[in-house]
């Protein structure tokens, strides 16, 4: 894997993830008045420092060892390691996130009734490659459970998705 | 694979089975027998736009099953919350659900006004609902001050006024205790500064009693706990005529404007409602509100029920939308 | 007074009531352990069924709930890292580390104990506190609240072993998401985009959801296998191993039902900050601060311990001034309302016999959902064994549906997936999550509290100096945060040496 700064890259993944999200956070934090802004701009402000020197610690660079030192003699302080800490192969970590994501995409479009059993069904027999037969009969059993405890007892609207959605 | 033994799976699933059996036996839907015939057919959904817990949720399933017993057929009428968006989310699926008589909600009117300005007309308008009618007569505002406060009567806070702003505490911009104290404050001649940011009316007025701020609004039916166990004295009633004995109304201020700051808890249905299923719910939402047991439950706790008169409520939205109208550049200037 | 506890206690002890304490608690359980319901929802699906009853049948079926919940809660926390209630999510910490070591009836065990303990310490407490409530809950106002908030704010930020700084930034991120939504002290909504569902901010459990079951559900399908990982090395420890563990650490119970109590009674801060809270205090009071987050069972005791003393002091601000301290509250005030019983100052005069009928069965339910707990532990802990590949996409199709009807938002779901991703890669990379969770749950209150301060005294900042409270709170924040480096001191004086820094929160 490409590394910066003596790092692998995926390892900046949550470190640049949040330093980009306080960016566009601040700059939406402007967009309004002094009063209604000051506490986020201000936490935000604190945020992005923070954030930077979280980036410049996870690094191998000169830079990163003068600033440990300088805050190592306190107690207490933080020593983020420049070690990569993702011992699991980038795909298999997206891949897994991913099917979060089909599955929320899933209920969103078609509805807590269809999305839960496609969902359980084609995660075990896909993902899990666990056999037809015992993929289908989790699958009922969940959404059985689900409808039972969601629909009956708790008289709630189970969402029926964008497709099918009422009005 | 694993070690799920038969009895362990057995055990745990009759366990939770039981806890299913016991919230599914506690809360069986009740019976829907629909009778073949007109409006209605099926079950009526009864948006309230808050969580559950508040003043309009109660006064909704009170009324709900009395409003069952008085429609033509035996059918439920199921109190739903849509909370969110300040009540916004649960106003705007009102205002899209289908006309066909099976969806009704029950509003804050006047601060559905204030939402709608808020959220900017995003989901609904308000002017457009078809209206049914009002649970119970509109609640008037009274000021109130802290058992400890110095301040005894409308002259004194007036007189506060000409030193410093008078410190009001109350929920926000959205609320309606807000534009209460500005329209009040405004027509009883009191230069008012308003601590916002309390989460309800019980805590605005403990905010009072404990002395962040100097006086407050509030409906007489949230302070009368209050002044009965005497933590908060009321200073004055905007009612054209105070039922507190001993305490000036807006006649006796000289304002009778005061009087129509009221919060109507009013019912509604999707705009375009045909007349004759507009007209069974209005009927129905009458007889309900007259209902012996709803009247019954509104003693025993200690709530003041004045239905209004049959027929008064398209008077009434106009009035309100009127007073709205008047106020509101007043409103949105603070 | 005495005779008052008395016949509360006798008031219970009908058969109606009985019945109905059962009946809530049974719902308590299920929905405390289903993530996304909880006692609120669980007093929503119940109130309307009360309407017809007494009062004190309905008060024994809502104090049976809300006693029972805890429990429920506790044992998705520990077996599937799914908090089934939002202050659960502390016991997530170390109770679910526990059951991957296979130790789940362990920490079952320990967390029912604590429960039961905490329940009745919290209380002894309440009762106690009831007379002088209304004037406690007057003397703490909005400078107060502020510098609370703060503190909460500064104590678990500094508590995150060897990772202060990423605390801090994990707090930072909470924080500014704390301040999406609408604001009703200035009126405006900030970072919505115009969106409808932005408007209420993001929501607690939804996200809480997503950071500690989604996300341990996208570590486990990275991994495989089981929770338990090798089932031949797997022992069910039995429940008399737990509950021995609990009282051999009555000063975590004890400090734990003491910040819960303490915390409960705020309203507005409540719950998931006092576990957290009690959690942080307890990892800094202890002397292998750096074995929390790995499976130290005291990480399971505190939590649980403070969650259960705060069922009972949440009432204080309800009842006193009808000032519900959580969403569960308003929807208690709304039962008490039904049964024409006002909450305020009449109440704690005119319906002191309720009360204490509600106390005692909040407290029995407790106490017999805890057994209840530990029956079912070797039936429960087997679930840690399960095959991740059934287990995963079951629980997330529960949590995920469970986060849509805590309000039945559709969007809910998007959330919880996109703090699943977020919280899993606090896992990988080492973030602590706990300071995130309790700067999302603080942050609103940071400003508003602060706004409010300003207001009250024109601008002037000695406001927070110069009442009494306030400068209590100053000092014993201060006195916590250097706490460690005082004793870091004291170790050095008497030769100790420092661990390496570590472990996961």
């Amino acid at each position: 894997m490409k590394r910066i700064f003596g790092v692998p890259v995926a390892d900046y993944a949550l470190g640049a993830g949040l330093f980009l999200f306080t960016v566009i956070y601040l700059i939406a934090a402007y967009g309004y008045e002094a009063e209604a802004r000051a506490f986020p701009a201000g936490v935000a402000w604190v945020m992005l420092a923070i954030s930077a020197l979280d980036l410049i610690l996870m690094t191998d660079t000169k830079l990163a060892v003068v600033i440990r030192r300088i805050i190592n003699p306190v107690p207490g302080a933080a020593v983020t390691p420049a070690v990569s800490v993702s011992p699991y192969p980038i795909r298999a970590q997206a891949v897994a996130i991913v099917w979060i994501f089909i599955f929320a995409s899933l209920l969103v479009l078609a509805g807590i009734l269809y999305a839960v059993p496609i969902y359980v069904f084609a995660s075990m027999r896909f993902y899990g490659r666990l056999s037809y037969r015992l993929s289908l009969s989790v699958a009922a059993g969940t959404i059985l459970m689900v409808w039972l405890l969601f629909a009956v007892v708790l008289r709630l609207d189970l969402y029926s998705g964008v497709f099918f959605a009422d009005f | 694979m694993t070690i799920l033994t038969r009895r362990d799976f057995v055990v745990a699933s009759g366990a939770a089975g039981l806890a299913l059996a016991a919230a599914a036996g506690g809360a069986a839907p009740r019976a829907n027998a629909a009778v073949a015939g007109a409006y209605p057919q099926r079950n009526i959904s009864f948006i309230i736009p808050y969580g559950p817990g508040g003043g309009f949720d109660n006064f909704a399933r009170v009324v709900s099953p009395a409003i069952e017993r008085h429609l033509p057929n035996p059918v439920n009428v199921i109190p739903r919350n849509v909370a969110g968006g300040g009540g916004g989310r649960g106003i705007t699926q009102l205002f899209r659900a289908r006309p066909d008589g099976y969806t009704i909600g029950i509003l804050n009117i006047p601060g559905a006004f204030f939402l709608q300005e808020r959220q900017g007309g995003r989901g609904f308008r308000v002017a457009e609902f078809t209206w049914l009618g009002t649970v119970s007569r509109g609640e008037n505002y009274a000021l109130a001050v802290g058992a400890d406060s110095p301040l005894h009567s409308i002259a004194d806070v007036q007189a506060l006024s000409r030193q410093r702003p008078v410190k009001f505490t109350c929920t926000g911009p959205e609320g309606t205790a807000y534009s209460a104290a500005i329209i009040s404050s405004e027509l009883l001649g009191i230069d008012v500064q308003l601590i916002t940011g309390y989460r309800s009316s019980s805590d605005y007025i403990v905010a009072a009693i404990r002395g962040d701020g100097d006086a407050v609004l509030a409906t007489l039916s949230t302070l009368k706990p209050f002044m009965e166990s005497g933590t908060v004295r009321i200073l004055a009633s905007f009612e054209s005529e105070s039922s507190v004995p001993g305490i000036p109304d807006a006649t006796a201020l000289g304002q009778p404007e005061l009087s129509q700051i009221v919060v109507e808890r009013m019912v509604a249905a999707p705009p375009g409602v045909p007349d004759d299923i507009k007209n069974i719910l209005v009927h129905a939402l009458e007889q309900a509100v007259r209902d012996p047991e709803v009247i019954a439950w509104a003693e025993d706790a200690g709530i003041d029920w004045h239905p209004d008169p049959p027929g008064s409520v398209d008077g009434i939205i106009r009035d309100q939308a009127a007073f709205f109208e008047k106020w509101k550049s007043r409103i949105s200037q603070s | 007074m005495l005779d008052l506890w008395l016949s509360g206690f006798l008031s219970l002890f009908q058969v109606q009531q009985l019945a109905f304490l059962a009946l809530g608690m049974a719902v308590g359980l299920l929905f405390g352990a289903i993530p996304g319901l909880g006692g609120t929802t669980a007093l929503a699906l119940l109130v309307p069924m009360t309407y017809g009853l007494d009062s004190f049948s309905a008060l024994a079926l809502a104090g049976g709930v809300m006693g029972a919940v805890p429990m429920g809660g506790m044992i998705t926390a520990i077996l599937l890292n799914t908090p089934g209630t939002a202050p659960n999510a502390a016991t997530c910490l170390d109770g679910y580390p526990l059951a991957q070591q296979g130790k789940a009836g362990l920490a079952i065990g320990a967390g029912a104990s604590a429960n039961a303990l905490g329940g009745i310490i919290g209380t002894i407490s309440v009762l106690a506190v009831l007379p002088i409530a209304r004037e406690i809950v007057l003397l703490f106002g909005p400078p107060e609240f502020f510098l609370l908030v703060i503190s909460g704010l500064i104590i678990v930020a500094t508590t995150s072993q060897g990772k202060v700084l990423r605390g801090l930034l994990t707090g930072a991120f909470g924080l500014t998401l704390a301040f999406v939504g609408y604001s009703n002290v200035s009126g405006i909504e900030r970072f919505t985009m115009g969106n409808f569902y932005l408007w209420d901010g993001i929501r607690l459990v939804p996200s809480l959801i997503g950071l500690f079951a989604i996300a341990e559900m996208i570590n486990l399908s990275v991994k495989g296998g089981s929770i338990a990982g090798d089932a031949k090395n797997v022992k069910i420890t039995n429940m008399s191993q737990g509950l021995l563990e609990t009282f051999r650490h009555l000063g975590t119970v004890w400090r734990g039902s003491v910040i819960g109590t303490i915390v409960g009674a705020i309203p507005g801060i409540g719950g998931t900050v006092a576990s957290f809270l009690s959690y942080s205090m307890t990892v800094q009071a202890s002397k292998d601060p750096d074995s929390f987050g790995k499976g130290n069972i005291e990480g399971v005791i505190a939590p649980e311990a403070a969650i259960n003393a705060k069922d009972g002091s949440m009432l204080i601000p309800t009842l006193a001034f009808g000032i519900p301290g959580s969403a569960e509250m308003a929807v208690f005030l709304g039962l008490l309302v039904l049964h024409g019983m006002q909450p305020g100052p009449l109440m704690l005069v005119e319906h002191q016999v309720e009360i204490y009928s509600l106390i005692w069965a909040l407290t029995a339910s407790c106490v017999m959902a805890s057994f209840i707990g530990l029956a079912l532990v070797r039936p429960l802990a087997r679930v840690t064994l399960l095959d991740t590949r059934i287990l995963v996409p079951v629980v997330v199709s529960i949590a995920m549906v469970g986060s849509y009807s805590v309000d039945q938002t559709i969007e809910n779901v998007i959330v919880t997936s996109l703090f699943g991703m977020i919280g899993y890669f606090m896992i990988r990379y080492d973030y602590p999550r706990l300071p995130f969770v309790v700067a999302l749950v603080l942050g609103e209150g940071t400003e508003r509290y602060f706004h409010q301060s300003m207001l009250m005294s024109d601008g002037n900042w000695m406001i927070f100096f110069e009442r009494r409270i306030c400068l209590i709170l100053i000092a014993s924040t201060a006195f916590l945060v250097f706490l460690p480096s005082i004793r870091a001191v004291f170790r050095k004086l008497r030769g100790t040496s420092r661990t390496a820094p570590g472990g996961r929160s």
